[in-house]
């Protein structure tokens, strides 16, 4: 149902889709982005210092399996982010395995920073989700990064201790801003709450999105900027 | 309802020429509470219609032409999405329609995506060739330790790799060894080099070498003609494949069946003639091969499910029309998928696609005119916004023991065409219809309708009636919380005969809303109730997302600025609603038992969806923002409830500038003043030393 995707996608967000305006995010003002399965990769991007791009999934049915989404890179201009897509947590020891292997096959042939974890996490989770992040990063060679991707409800809700643990464990959270197709309105007051976030952080931003930087955001010492989520145009 | 803020882009995006798409497959995916389904969502309906994933409506297709059901009923709602048991999504119905995944399934199918896992699999077949062939055990080993090679070439990396073994005697050896290297050089991707290769071994005298050779110079051929469209980030650019090596691909590919009609790799290579019917765009004989496939589908086995991933990822997402197609379970569903609303910059509005596509189609439907109806009907409720027509072309038949998906969607439908003409049997449809719906996600749909003509008609009390039919949970929940007034709350929440969820809903959104609204004298009265209510077990609330009664059984009523227990407080309000003391805490009781940011979790149903046709409470809701002003401009108000106020009302904006405490708020000039109010006036005042700073 791909085709009618994007459709349904913007449709179903009308619900919360704020007022038109200005500030529509562009990314060739960027320098980093995420690329995920089925955008195919605009010419410019070979001048993008980072990219995160989406490897593959483990699927809710398949905790043995890395679904892979995409060949191995060949020489990318960018240093790019190895992001797997997680449904579950509880992954068996070959998992672990085919990531590390394919990681590894992707730094033969590129510059690779390192492993990004994108999981839903309900915020209650976060617990689990810290024990699961340790265990990946005590597998993970030391020459990778470790980064995850957050939920603006983290910085909001997120159990303190938890969040302390997992600034011990990740080099990095990637705070998104946007559902869908479209950014979540009111994030100016998630923005408020994730100076509670005690780790490096950079905020990610759709394509086309609306984005104004809160105040004091792109000040905070914790900041390392942002990373933008192409689209399929 | 927009529920909590969560990513779903991961999922609506996620699609790639070797993935299936699998909307929202990690939550955040919003749902209509309401009968009509017109734009693609994830959660899905047991009514075939447009808004479902493709792949949810050609399952329910297949399972009603072979008659089947679910092999397991569907879990309850683990993830706490709120799908009730009215919504689900791909993965939820073909979970219903597999059978568990035993422990060798498990623990088989790892796939790197890449050529090499043939590689690794195809080691006990090399193995087992070998000892079929006999040759002698030490030329064996030699070649088993050789195809070793193949591997470690295959995974890449910088390590050198052992010689070939030389002298080998026996031609049959020979062959083996020949077979080895052409492989390396395919795995390793030198197309031109493995080409002649393989092209020669086809006629080698051993038997597993020359029929291995025909079939692996197709495999050669298609991925020379992928490689020019694998891009530097792996990425796949449909325009570069070489669609002269797919040719070379397909006739090697039917090479290999005249040869071997029933040959060691038949199954694989019938995967690889639809991959270059998919590499050319062959949408008719695609289709026809998925047409054989579909009527061979074992329904309620993994096989089908996999199956109806690939036709979608390959087939229904790629085409724009069902041109071309004749299977009618294809058609209808890319019928289907075509009548879904067309998004504009503007909104939405209603498909253009014409209802003579439909008449064109007649004769594909021969066989199937309940289907052709039930596309007509759509067309008619979703696209042309004729109700009377999708009632001339769907006959009551709501009396059914039960309903397969075909004849359950053709009844519903009938329903919301009645619903929509504000037929007065509307209901009475819906009753009869309740007794035969019993696969999994048709009844609570069904109780969906119900519920909202009892709400629309003024008849709420009906829902909750003792014998009601309508007992889905979720759906009680979301009318109880939005729609019931305060006598409805008040008997659902005293009735001890009910479930204590549902008693712990009803409580507290009557004590929530009754505060909100200023009905103190009301609210006293019935805080009695929460002793009625049993208590749920520690920490519930954290897994199920209700609100907890515990917000008014253990309240937090200070941080500081001293106040009365709840029940005191609200009957000083009772008393007097503009008592200063009162309404700060009040306020106070409101910040720190976290009602703030309610709303972040829960909004309000839209006026067509359940629950949204009226408020119940017509009281305007009042806000801690608005008493903190008026206290302020109270000349009544005492000192250091003044100081209190001015403190609070800065506090509103802490730490980031925005409003935490509701009302219409005050500019940044009003809280500069506010601070300077408070600091000049009230120095000595303990809050006026507390606040450092205004936002």
């Amino acid at each position: 149902m791909r085709k009618w995707l994007a459709q349904g996608a913007a449709l179903a967000l009308l619900a919360c889709a704020g007022p038109g305006g200005s500030g529509k995010v562009d990314p060739q003002r960027y320098d980093s982005f995420f690329l995920w399965a089925g955008v195919a990769p605009p010419a410019w991007l070979d001048r993008a210092k980072s990219l995160y791009t989406l490897a593959g999934e483990v699927r809710a049915k398949r905790p043995d399996a890395l679904v892979t989404l995409r060949a191995t890179p060949q020489r990318a201009k960018p240093a790019l982010w190895f992001v797997v897509r997680a449904e579950r947590l509880d992954w068996s020891p070959a998992l672990h395995a085919q990531v590390l292997r394919q990681l590894d096959r992707w730094a033969a042939a590129n510059r690779v920073e390192g492993l990004q974890i994108d999981f839903d996490t309900a915020t209650k989770g976060l617990g689990n989700y810290a024990a699961f992040l340790a265990d990946i990063r005590r597998r993970l060679p030391r020459r990778y990064k470790l980064s995850i991707t957050g939920l603006m409800d983290w910085s909001a809700n997120g159990d303190p201790a938890a969040l302390a643990a997992l600034a011990g464990t990740v080099d990095e959270v990637v705070v998104q801003t946007y559902q869908g197709r479209k950014t979540i309105p009111g994030y100016e007051d998630y923005f408020a709450r994730l100076q509670r976030l005690p780790l490096p952080y950079r905020v990610a931003l759709v394509e086309g999105g609306e984005w104004r930087a809160p105040k004091g955001l792109e000040s905070d010492p914790e900041f390392r900027g942002y990373v933008v989520f192409l689209l399929r145009p | 309802m927009v529920r909590k803020a969560r990513l779903l882009i991961s999922g609506l995006l996620a699609a790639a020429y070797a993935s299936s798409a699998q909307a929202c497959s990690d939550g955040g995916c919003e749902m209509s509470w309401s009968m009509r389904n017109p734009h693609l969502a994830c959660a899905g309906r047991a009514v075939l219609s447009p808004g479902n994933d493709s792949r949810v409506n050609l399952m329910f297709l297949l399972a009603d032409r072979a008659g089947k059901g679910p092999v397991s009923s569907p879990g309850a709602d683990m993830a706490g999405y709120g799908y009730g048991n009215s919504f689900f999504e791909w993965s939820m119905l073909r979970q219903a329609y597999t059978p568990a995944r035993s422990e060798d399934e498990e623990q088989s199918g790892s796939s790197d995506g890449s050529r090499c896992d043939s590689l690794a699999g195809g080691a006990n077949a090399f193995k087992g060739a070998l000892a079929a062939s006999g040759i002698a055990a030490a030329e064996q080993q030699q070649l088993l330790a050789a195809r070793g090679r193949v591997q470690l070439a295959c995974g890449g990396g910088e390590q050198a790799l052992p010689e070939w073994p030389a002298g080998l005697a026996s031609a049959k050896g020979q062959a083996f060894l020949a077979y080895l290297r052409a492989a390396e050089q395919f795995y390793t991707g030198e197309w031109d080099a493995s080409r002649p290769a393989f092209a020669a071994l086809r006629t080698a005298k051993e038997p597993w070498v020359a029929e291995t050779a025909t079939y692996m110079l197709a495999r050669v051929e298609l991925n020379a003609a992928i490689a020019p469209a694998l891009g530097e980030y792996g990425d796949f650019e449909r325009s570069k494949v070489d669609l002269a090596a797919v040719t070379r691909a397909a006739n090697g590919l039917k090479a290999y069946f005249t040869a071997y009609p029933s040959g060691r790799y038949g199954a694989s290579a019938r995967g690889l003639v639809r991959r270059t019917l998919w590499l050319t765009g062959n949408v008719p004989l695609l289709a026809r091969e998925y047409s054989r496939m579909l009527g061979e589908a074992p329904v309620g086995a993994e096989a089908a499910a996999a199956l109806i991933e690939e036709i979608d990822n390959k087939l229904l997402t790629q085409v724009n029309s069902a041109d071309g197609i004749e299977d009618p379970l294809l058609v209808a569903t890319l019928d289907l998928m075509a009548m879904r609303d067309e998004e504009g910059e503007a909104g939405s509005k209603p498909s253009s696609f014409a209802a003579a596509t439909l008449g064109a189609q007649q004769a594909l439907f021969s066989s199937r005119p309940d289907l052709s109806s039930l596309l007509s009907a759509n067309h008619a409720y979703y696209v042309s916004g004729d109700m009377k027509r999708v009632l001339a072309l769907v006959p009551d038949d709501a009396r059914q023991s039960s309903f397969a998906p075909v004849a359950f969607s053709r009844q519903y439908l009938r329903g919301m065409a009645l619903a929509a003409l504000g037929d007065r049997n509307e209901a009475g449809f819906w009753l009869q219809m309740i007794g035969g719906s019993k696969l999994p996600w048709q009844r609570a749909l069904v109780e969906l309708a119900l519920a909202m003509n009892y709400e629309r008609a003024g008849k709420l009390g009906l829902v909750f009636a003792k014998d009601s039919p309508v007992r889905d949970a979720t759906i009680r929940s979301i009318l109880l919380t939005n729609a019931a007034g305060a006598p409805l709350l008040r008997q659902q929440a005293s009735d001890r005969s009910l479930g204590r969820a549902e008693r712990e809903v009803a409580l507290h959104t009557l004590l929530d809303k009754q505060l909100q609204r200023g009905l103190y004298a009301a609210f006293v009265g019935d805080l009695a109730l929460l002793g009625s209510v049993p208590a749920g077990p520690a920490g519930e609330d954290e897994y199920t997302g209700q609100p907890s009664l515990d917000q008014f059984r253990k309240p937090r009523l200070s941080d500081g600025y001293a106040c009365a227990p709840l029940a005191t407080n609200a009957r000083a309000l009772a008393a007097n609603p503009r008592d200063a003391k009162a309404r700060l805490c009040l306020g106070d009781f409101w910040r720190l038992g976290g009602f703030d940011r309610a709303d972040e979790y829960h909004s309000a149903p839209k006026a067509d969806e359940l629950g949204g046709f009226v408020s119940a409470f017509a009281e305007k809701p009042l806000s801690r923002g608005e008493f903190y002003g008026e206290i302020i401009t109270d000349p009544a108000a005492a000192a250091n409830d003044k100081a209190y106020a001015l403190y609070r009302a800065v506090m509103c904006y802490a730490p980031g500038g925005f409003n935490d405490c509701g009302g219409a708020g005050y500019s940044p000039a009003q809280r500069r003043s506010f601070y300077t109010q408070l600091k000049r006036t009230y120095p000595q005042s303990p809050w006026a030393q507390k606040l450092k700073a205004y936002w």
